[in-house]
């Protein structure tokens, strides 16, 4: 039952705590219960063998007396007793059953136990629950020249008993004591790199941060082993991630940032030019004559010219971050920090001049061209939306200008 | 066990017997058991060990017999007692001990200078014999006895501590 419930319930460093403290008090019981029967039996055996041993000193130095009937030396011995608390009564009995001498311990007046010896008996002995009644025959050399009856207390033997009970108890609460305080400081030390790893993956769901870099406690047992594949796992989700978000920010044929990309990237770009009192450019690229590619050398050519047309792309601008495939045969360039319009038209003309140059496609000399439109944040856009329109809207009209041209929007152009 | 009981059941027996010898002068069946007593506490040395009888002499008249009659039944270190009268002329240099009664016949020296020097315990109820080892006396209707360790030391005779520590007195 009890069992049933420390399993069951708590938490495990409760669990732990509980099972190693009930060990503890089964082992104790089992000690003590192992260690009172022994004493009991020993403690016993030993004050018997104190009392039976009286009788034997008594008995022999009280021979030649009981020998000789002499009843003043024989009182002697008895009188020897009184140093012991053990014996309560003790007679010296002639072959003719009349008591020559005999003891009574301090503070007794009457022979309370006499009337228990049995004068046919020799040699007995009989154990009451508080007292001993040894009968030994007295002897000289081989002779036996008397009785000793002796009526021996338990007393001592019940107090020794007692105090062994209460020091075993006392040790026993003790070592319950010491116990816990150790059972709880080892359940500690093994569910401490437990709790802490259930924080940090709290932690990790809660911010929902996959990132994070695990600190985890150093051991060598089964804890240390899930720490480490959680660890293992966690690098995954990381390269799982990273993945997903190439998938999902890339374009695969380019390898440029798609426009799901570059919305964030306008969104952001704005928004630090908003904050900084900066300002932003934005291009937009459309290249001309390509559906004529794709339609008669195929599919795969065309996707072959859209990954050279980005290569060369990413050659003209530093910041690879800021060139995206938006559309079909449409790019985008987010530039930021130009100081004049020159700037962003010269980078313009780079761009128009990467692309025009013919292409080897798999020995097909082809030659492509772009139309850009130009606008800016803030002079032409308060936002996002319109930043793009108006740089479509240029975009257009540098494509119906004639091909291989750039035109910078002005609300007057359009 | 059933055997042991016997066993004591008969040496006890045959202690009340010599305690309690009724035809016999009730004062020398008491005596008597104080001989045998004395016999058993006393350290036979090895010359009087090589006997095949335990003598018991006694310096008197076989009239004193019956109340010694009880001590030819026992042993002493596992010989059995035998009782010896003596007579002034008689040789004594095989007895273990020499019991002389007040009650006497004739003198004593003879036998005493065969003993002299010999590991033989006298005993006697006479206040006036000196020479004894060992004088019972009478104390009102009680026995008492007194030792004379200096003459037993000189014939080579030890008593058991116990038996001394019953004496009266001791002469040293």
């Amino acid at each position: 039952m009890i069992l049933k419930k420390i399993v069951e319930q708590g938490t495990i460093e409760e669990k732990l705590i509980h099972s190693n403290i009930f060990t503890l008090i089964y082992a104790i019981s089992i000690i003590t219960i192992i260690m009172l029967t022994y004493q009991y039996i020993a403690i016993k055996d030993a004050t018997l063998q104190e009392i039976r041993t009286q009788t034997d000193i008594i008995r022999d130095s009280a021979s030649a007396a009981v020998a000789f009937q002499d009843q003043k030396a024989a009182q002697e011995v008895l009188l020897a007793l009184k140093s012991t608390h053990d014996i309560l009564e003790a007679y010296l009995i002639l072959p003719n059953h009349e008591v020559l001498t005999y003891y009574l311990a301090e503070g007794s007046t009457e022979k309370k136990y006499f009337a228990l010896f049995d004068p046919t008996q020799h040699e007995n002995e009989s154990i009451s629950l508080s007292t001993i009644h040894i009968t030994r025959p007295i002897m000289l050399r081989a002779d036996v020249v008397g009785t000793i009856y002796l009526v021996g207390s338990l007393y001592g033997f019940y107090t020794k008993l007692g105090w062994y009970i209460a020091s075993t108890i006392f040790a026993t609460l003790m070592a319950l004591f010491l116990g816990r305080l150790l059972a709880v400081h080892i359940s500690k030390s093994i569910t401490e790199p437990l709790s802490h790893l259930i924080s940090t993956t709290k932690r990790i769901t809660t911010d929902n941060d996959y990132s994070t870099d695990l600190t985890l406690q150093e051991s060598h047992d089964e804890v240390g082993d899930l720490s480490m594949a959680f660890k293992e796992m966690m690098s995954q989700i990381k390269k799982r991630d990273l993945s997903l978000q190439q998938l999902a920010y890339y374009d695969r044929v380019t390898n440029l940032p798609n426009r799901h990309y570059f919305e964030e990237r306008i969104s952001q770009a704005i928004d630090n030019a908003k904050k900084y009192g900066t300002s932003c450019y934005l291009m937009m690229i459309d290249l001309d004559d390509f559906k004529i590619v794709n339609d008669t050398l195929g599919h795969a050519m065309g996707d072959l010219l859209l990954h050279r047309v980005g290569q060369r792309l990413m050659h003209t601008l530093r910041n690879s971050d800021a060139t995206f495939r938006i559309g079909g045969d449409e790019f985008a360039m987010i530039v930021e920090s130009i100081p004049d319009d020159k700037s962003i038209q010269h980078i313009a003309q780079k761009v128009i001049n990467a692309i025009s140059e013919p292409l080897m496609l798999d020995k097909n000399t082809v030659k492509v061209g772009a139309s850009i439109g130009i606008s800016h944040y803030p002079l032409y856009a308060n936002n996002k939306k319109e930043l793009i329109s108006t740089a479509d809207k240029a975009m257009y009209a540098a494509k119906s200008k004639g091909k291989n041209s750039f035109e910078m929007y002005t609300p007057l152009a359009v | 066990m059933k055997r042991l009981l016997t066993l004591l059941i008969f040496l006890t027996s045959v202690h009340i017997n010599l305690l309690k010898a009724s035809d016999a002068l009730p004062e020398y069946t008491l005596k008597a058991a104080y001989l045998y007593n004395f016999a058993l506490l006393t350290d036979w040395p090895s010359q009087k060990q090589d006997t095949e009888q335990f003598n018991v002499c006694l310096y008197a008249k076989e009239s004193l017999g019956p109340a010694f009659d009880a001590l030819q039944n026992k042993h002493i270190s596992h010989k059995p007692i035998k009782i010896h009268y003596l007579s002034a002329t008689s040789q004594a240099q095989t007895c273990h001990l020499i019991f002389i009664p007040k009650i006497r016949q004739g003198g004593i020296e003879k036998i005493l200078r065969q003993v002299t020097h010999l590991p033989i315990l006298l005993v006697s109820d006479d206040e006036e014999f000196s020479a004894a080892h060992i004088q019972i006396l009478h104390n009102h209707d009680k026995l008492i006895f007194t030792i004379d360790t200096k003459l037993l030391e000189e014939i080579g005779l030890n008593l058991s501590s116990r038996l001394l520590n019953l004496a009266k007195e001791i002469k040293r």
